[in-house]
């Protein structure tokens, strides 16, 4: 029971963080210098086509009228019309969001293989040779730009020895693991970096634990302690720092899209800059926060699926 | 507090996790194994790789390019171009006669089917000609001088002039003529996501952004293709497209960087072309700025940037130096105008007789991803610095910075010219006809004597006497430079050896060579 | 050891000690040392720049484009236009190390004084800072900073701004929950209880106490904005062409990386330098830390 309250207090909690969302992702279109008109208009500019364009942004009321408006049409899912498309910036966004998640959830799972082993035997064999590899490889990797890395995995598993294809989303669900193997690398490795260290620490806490070395007088194996007790808190702390660091997986698909050409949000995001399509700019970093904000949730409720205790808090 | 067995159910979900990752691993090499065999192309299929993306398959719409040229595969007109861009071969019509001292135009049709089975009939050419015409700020302009078009029967079309116009075949073999059913008038714009076809291949499956298939059309009247189907991929990304290449994944590839082009033929299997084109790059001066509206700036500009220098670094030496505003080799081009040499004294001396003694700021607009564009603006930049003009380079995506520079609010932009028709009208009244339609080549500048000679020029039939006027037409705008004429490029294309008969004429179309192609397996 | 060892033992066992806690010390401060020296080493050498070559990094030279590493005159060869690339990541490097500077040092200052004041005076203050943090913490980081150069337009000054606007958020967070910690301890409270002035209090007591952790964190966003201005001049919207900025270098070699992988992978490694030299240092300060001041 405690925990449906847990959920339902979570799913509540959002809902303020979502509204702050709307009013942040609102101001940044006012942060355009000069005349949004002009911009928009570029060589059709007329002062009477500016001031309808003026009056159909709504940039002639009062401030907290045009964000009432915002809100208005944000409930109804219109994000407003793409000035390059031509169509409704929702359906644009739309066709581009699949790309992004496949790209996410695969560099999540790629991730999870990389950094949970490397941080669990790091913990175990602690201050040897892998430890300290490990620790230089991540000094390094944390350092490196995912662009640059990205590039050298295309020369490297791309060009020299052509294992995948160097760029594009592919077609069906195989063509997409194969086409997205390389980007998804890339972010997984980049978010190795940090998620390892944290791993590791929080193996090395839960061997530390008191009822480890209860369950070792005991006599229960290594193995049986390793799996039962180690890895079930560590994995608690895995949920709790992919959450956290979520963040950082998904502005990573941006420049990651770039790199290998995947038509997703990330690509549309920058192309967008490039034609200063300001409803779709603003219509995309909305809806990345919005992801941003469903991932934080899920990751609570599988922390406290994992971890009773902090349901009951 | 966990009990055994719930650590138990946790482990499970572990594991469970675990196989997942082992099957996606699985999936991945399998990929990679299905990807190998499905490399071994068929011997029907063309793939060819793009740069840009599609904007419209609407001919009477098209402004890229790459578009057109994919139009003319799926369209046919009444009259076309050959290979080499000389002369112009039947289509759609099997025979013409000009009357009444070029004013009349009969055109016969051949019995051809759309497509979906409809015959194509005088009416559906009237309205495809009519249509495309009526368009605002589309190509209407160069049929100015058609009173009338009509259909007498559904094998003729006669075309009625109010003035003799010397172009008018060419420019009926243009894309925008292209014909389409009249009946897709009802069908507005989403005709065009998947097109009734009058040429000889048809829109399978169309993604503006990533990809085109195209299948023979049943009902083409021509003797039938080996190739029958075309895959046409959008690849952006100039690396990804060479790679394609060279992993043997497509067949072709459009604008192979000219740094590589060496490095391709080097490669057994692939071999990279340099097609004659039509191209021109130039440097728009737009007059609203006021710098440029002094000749003696624009001189200095001139003499001011080493059109060598571009060359090599922006073409890696695959281009020429240009000194006439048309395109090199075309119809009444004029070789005796020899590239402006760089020549730092000289343009120190028009600037200083200008008002701008100590040069000025201006901005120079590029287009992103043009990578002997990007290129060619960084040297200018460089070189002009020398004259105390300081360039400020903006990127924009390619129509973003196409808008901006045709405003009429633009400073120096970046841009080029291909012909799209074999007649010199087009760029003529484009480059050098302030009323042309844009405003000579977007700069606003305004020479009457140009003007009246464009004109005179498009309606003297007799030759010699044409070729005067367009000598004239060319050394007017020399001498002016209402923008900057930098150099003649060639169309970069790389192919797979195993491709015979891919073949573009200067005009950029490919469509003819494809209906002459083999595709080897490979 | 034994009380009855004898005093030549203890003297031994002493000296034993004492080299134990150098090597302790070099240990301690191996990180702090190795990452100061190549972070020194870098500035010194971007700031010498002239010194160390002839070159401009804007001189085009159409006659030596695409040399590659070790042709004579060129250690790391040329680019496209035949720009010498270590003259241009000696340059370019004087502007990524501006970012780094430039853009953390803002924050810093701006995000820890929001986090004192947010952490000190508690209530309400603490609620609606709190909340603004948070919000910001639900954009991701890169999306947002990308959004707001696209409204101001690209250019280096405008990312600057950008990344002031967005990341003094975790400056905020940090130095807030270690204040409502220090905030309690006794030498706080007594000051308070003298009466001096609330800035003083924050400036001369708790600021003092928060601080390391402050530092350290820096490090980390150093090596993050050094990334985030890459990534932005990669993407063409931060560095305007033809600035050797590390990142559009990046960005530019990509064009080339068929035939000259040079170009790509210069400012990349040097990317990596400047990143791994910023760790070290934070590192460091974490050590120094952790085994007590």
């Amino acid at each position: 029971m405690s925990r449906l309250v847990f959920v339902g207090r979570r799913v509540l909690q959002a809902i303020p963080v979502l509204f702050g969302i709307t009013v942040i992702t609102f101001f940044l279109i006012r942060l355009i210098p000069g005349d949004p008109a002009l911009q928009i208009l570029g060589q059709h500019y007329t002062a009477a086509a500016a001031k309808q364009v003026r009056h159909a942004l709504g940039l002639d009321r009062p401030l907290w009228s045009q964000y009432l408006l915002f809100l208005t049409h944000l409930l109804h899912g219109n994000l407003g019309e793409s000035l390059f498309f031509k169509q409704p910036a929702r359906q644009v966004i739309e066709q581009r969001l699949a790309p992004t998640l496949f790209l996410v959830g695969y560099a999540a799972v790629l991730a999870a293989a990389i950094s949970i082993p490397t941080g669990v035997v790091s913990a175990l064999r602690r201050g040897r040779l892998f430890d300290q590899t490990a620790r230089v490889v991540t000094l390094v990797g944390f350092a490196m730009p995912g662009f640059w890395l990205g590039i050298m995995l295309i020369l490297l598993f791309a060009i020299k020895v052509p294992l995948f294809p160097v760029s594009g989303y592919g077609a069906g669900f195989v063509g997409h693991l194969d086409h997205l193997f390389l980007p998804a690398l890339t972010i997984a490795l980049g978010f190795s970096t940090i998620v390892v260290r944290t791993l590791r620490a929080s193996v090395l806490a839960a061997y530390a634990a008191d009822y480890v070395d209860t369950a070792r007088i005991k006599g229960i194996s290594r193995v049986a302690i390793l799996l039962r007790h180690v890895l079930r808190n560590a994995i608690v702390s895995v949920v709790v720092v992919f959450g956290i660091n979520l963040a950082f997986l998904i502005g990573g698909t941006v420049i990651i899209e770039n790199v290998f050409a995947i038509p997703g949000l990330g690509s549309l995001l920058v192309d967008s800059v490039s034609t200063r399509d300001y409803p779709v700019v603003q219509g995309v970093t909305l809806l990345f926060a919005v992801l941003v904000v469903a991932i934080n949730l899920v990751t609570d409720l599988v922390h406290a699926s994992l971890d009773p205790r902090v349901a009951a808090r | 507090m966990a009990t055994p067995r719930t650590s138990a159910r946790r482990l499970t979900r572990l594991a469970g996790a675990l196989a997942c990752l082992a099957l996606l691993g699985a999936g991945a090499a399998a990929a990679a194994t299905l990807r190998g065999a499905r490399s071994h192309a068929n011997l029907d299929t063309f793939v060819l790789a793009n740069a840009v993306k599609i904007d419209t398959l609407d001919p009477a719409q098209n402004s890229v390019n790459e578009s057109i040229w994919l139009d003319q595969n799926i369209y046919s007109r009444l009259l076309q171009p050959n290979a080499t861009g000389t002369k112009l071969l039947p289509d759609l019509a099997t025979s013409w006669k000009i009357t009444n001292g070029g004013k009349t135009y009969t055109f016969h049709l051949r019995a051809a089917k759309f497509s979906d089975g409809t015959p194509v009939t005088a009416k559906d050419v009237v309205y495809s000609i009519e249509r495309a015409k009526a368009l605002k700020g589309g190509w209407g302009f160069l049929l100015d001088a058609v009173k009338s078009i009509t259909a007498p029967n559904p094998r003729t079309v006669v075309i009625k002039l109010s003035r003799p116009h010397a172009p008018l075949l060419a420019d009926l073999a243009m894309y925008a003529y292209s014909v389409i059913p009249a009946s897709s008038k009802s069908k507005g714009a989403a005709f065009f996501n998947k097109p009734v076809s009058s040429g000889p291949y048809m829109v399978t499956s169309l993604n503006k952004d990533s990809e085109l298939d195209l299948s023979l059309n049943p009902y083409w009247y021509g003797k039938k293709p080996s190739i029958k189907h075309i895959k046409v991929l959008i690849v952006p990304n100039d690396n990804t497209r060479v790679l394609l290449l060279q992993s043997k994944k497509v067949d072709a590839i459009e604008n192979p960087p000219g740094n590589l082009i060496d490095q391709i033929n080097k490669y057994p299997d692939l071999k990279a072309d340099l097609f004659p084109s039509t191209r021109v790059d130039f440097i728009q001066l737009d007059e609203h700025f006021a710098p440029f509206k002094d000749r003696n700036v624009r001189m200095a500009l001139n003499y001011g940037i080493d059109r060598n220098a571009i060359v090599k670094l922006a073409f890696s030496g695959h281009a020429i130096p240009a000194g006439s505003f048309m395109p090199y080799k075309m119809l009444y081009w004029d070789p005796k105008l020899k590239p402006y040499p760089y020549d730092l004294a000289k343009a120190k001396a028009y600037l200083a007789k200008s008002k701008y003694p100590h040069g000025f700021k201006c901005f120079l607009i590029e287009v992103a991803n043009d990578v002997s564009g990007n290129a060619t603006a960084v040297v200018i930049k460089s070189e002009l610095a020398k004259l105390g003009i300081s360039v400020d380079i903006r990127t924009y995506e390619l129509l973003t910075a196409y808008a901006k520079e045709d405003g009429g609010h633009s400073e120096m932009g970046q841009r080029y010219w291909t012909n799209d028709i074999i007649d010199p009208d087009e760029v003529a009244t484009f480059a050098a006809d302030s009323n042309g339609g844009a405003h000579a080549f977007n700069t606003y500048w305004v020479n009457k004597k140009a003007n009246a000679l464009v004109e005179k020029a498009r309606g003297e039939l007799n030759p010699k006497k044409r070729q005067q006027m367009y000598y004239e037409i060319q050394k007017i705008l020399y001498q002016q430079s209402p923008f900057l004429v930098l150099d003649y490029s060639p169309y970069r294309y790389a192919q797979g050896r195993w491709v015979h008969g891919f073949h573009v004429n200067p005009l950029g179309a490919y469509n003819l060579s494809l209906l002459n192609m083999t595709v080897a397996s490979h | 050891m034994s009380s009855l060892a004898s005093p030549s033992e203890l003297l031994f066992d002493r000296l034993q000690a004492r080299s134990r806690r150098r090597g302790r010390h070099l240990r301690r401060y191996g990180s702090l040392i190795a990452g100061a020296t190549i972070l020194s080493v870098v500035i010194v050498a971007c700031l010498a720049a002239p010194l160390l070559t002839h070159y401009n990094p804007d001189t085009l030279d159409p006659l030596h484009p695409l040399a590659g590493p070790f042709t004579p005159g060129h250690l790391l060869g040329t680019d496209e236009y035949g720009r010498d690339i270590l003259a241009r990541i000696l340059y370019g490097g004087r502007i990524d190390l501006l970012i780094a500077f430039g853009a953390t040092g803002v924050t810093l200052v701006a995000g820890t004084a929001i986090g004192l004041v947010s952490g000190y005076f508690g209530g309400l203050i603490d609620t609606i800072i709190m909340r603004i943090v948070d919000l910001f913490f639900a954009f991701p980081f890169f999306v947002l900073v990308i959004a707001i150069v696209a409204m101001l337009g690209p250019s280096i000054f405008n990312m600057f701004v950008a990344i002031w606007l967005t990341s003094w958020i975790s400056y905020a967070r940090i130095t807030r929950g270690h204040t409502t910690v220090v905030k309690n301890r006794e030498y706080v409270l007594a000051a308070k209880a003298l009466g001096y002035r609330h800035l003083r209090v924050m400036l001369r007591h708790i600021l003092p106490n928060v601080v390391s952790f402050v530092l350290i964190y820096a490090m980390v966003d150093a090596v993050g904005n050094v990334l985030l201005g890459a990534a932005l001049g990669f993407l063409g919207l931060g560095a305007k062409v033809p600035s050797p900025e590390w990142g559009a270098m990046i960005s530019d070699g990509q064009n080339y990386i068929l035939s000259s992988w040079w170009l790509s992978t210069f400012p990349g490694l040097a990317i990596v330098i400047v990143g791994v030299g910023f760790s070290l240092l934070g590192d460091g300060l974490a050590d120094l830390l952790r085994t007590g001041d």
